[in-house]
């Protein structure tokens, strides 16, 4: 199986297809929505397992996991899968570890797509 | 599966289509396949509840949507909950719904199947994928109505 990518060009590619001449750019309008919405799916994310809410945290992966697969966030989306099928009991080691991946992974992908529209990074998130 | 013949692009023009999906991206996306493929009619609802009054209001000006693309887990109503109002609305028989899901799980599919929706399409949703299916669920439409 071929390694998955932080951000596989082909759904570029493939928005690229949906633009219409005259319209707004719609890559940029798709990255900037799924920031957005992304930024909030991390924070419930984050909160939910810190609380041990397992049920609400799959819920959460499992509505990201679509728009990460559709802008090409190959490894994120494999995050989102993997906290969305997490079985019972699981490894409390293990779960702490897939989550500081998922959370370090979308600050770096959430940085590579505000770079690919021309976007300002701040400070911060570039750190 | 023999390929439907393409519908021309003009035909779809005319459609009326309503999108419920939380997601704003998933909306989003969708309705720009959409466009692309020739369909401008599309209304668009964040959850269940909004769909649900948009349903309503079509239906009391004697209209109802020709495409319903629902998605299946959605908070305050999900798919399966409006689905089950749709079907048991008497003036809504025959509503074409096509679920779009995020999970393949067979045992989810085959309950939506036998609750009587035309389609289902696994997210994130492709121009090609949906191209294909539309050819075949546009095809009905355009077919009931003429």
């Amino acid at each position: 199986m071929p390694a998955k990518l932080r951000l596989n060009p082909q759904a570029k590619l493939a928005m690229a297809e949906l633009q219409e001449p005259g319209q707004p750019d719609l890559f940029k309008h798709l990255v900037n929505v799924f920031v957005e919405t992304s930024d909030e799916y991390i924070k419930s994310l984050l909160g939910f397992a810190k609380n041990r809410q397992i049920l609400a945290m799959k819920d959460v992966a499992h509505s990201w996991k679509s728009s990460c697969a559709a802008i090409g966030a190959e490894i994120l989306t494999d995050l989102c899968l993997q906290v969305e099928t997490l079985g019972f009991p699981f490894n409390e080691r293990e779960f702490g570890l897939l989550i500081g991946k998922l959370e370090l992974e979308y600050k770096t992908t959430r940085v590579e797509l505000l770079k690919s529209i021309g976007a300002e990074i701040k400070s911060e998130d570039a750190a | 599966m023999a390929k439907a013949p393409l519908i021309p692009k003009k035909k779809l023009e005319y459609l009326s289509v309503l999108v419920v999906d939380d997601s704003q991206f998933d909306r989003d996306l969708l309705i720009a396949i959409l466009r692309k493929i020739g369909i401008h009619g599309i209304q668009v609802a964040e959850n269940g509840s909004i769909a649900g009054n948009k349903i309503e209001n079509a239906i009391a000006i004697r209209k109802k949507f020709d495409i319903i693309f629902l998605d299946s887990r959605m908070p305050s109503q999900d798919g399966p909950s409006l689905l089950r109002q749709i079907r048991s609305e008497p003036k809504l028989n025959g509503q074409i719904v096509v679920i779009t899901t995020g999970s393949s799980n067979k045992k989810e599919v085959q309950e939506y199947l036998n609750m009587g929706i035309q389609d289902f399409i696994i997210k994130p949703v492709s121009l090609e994928v949906l191209k294909d299916k539309m050819n075949f669920i546009a095809s009905s439409v355009i077919k009931n109505a003429s």
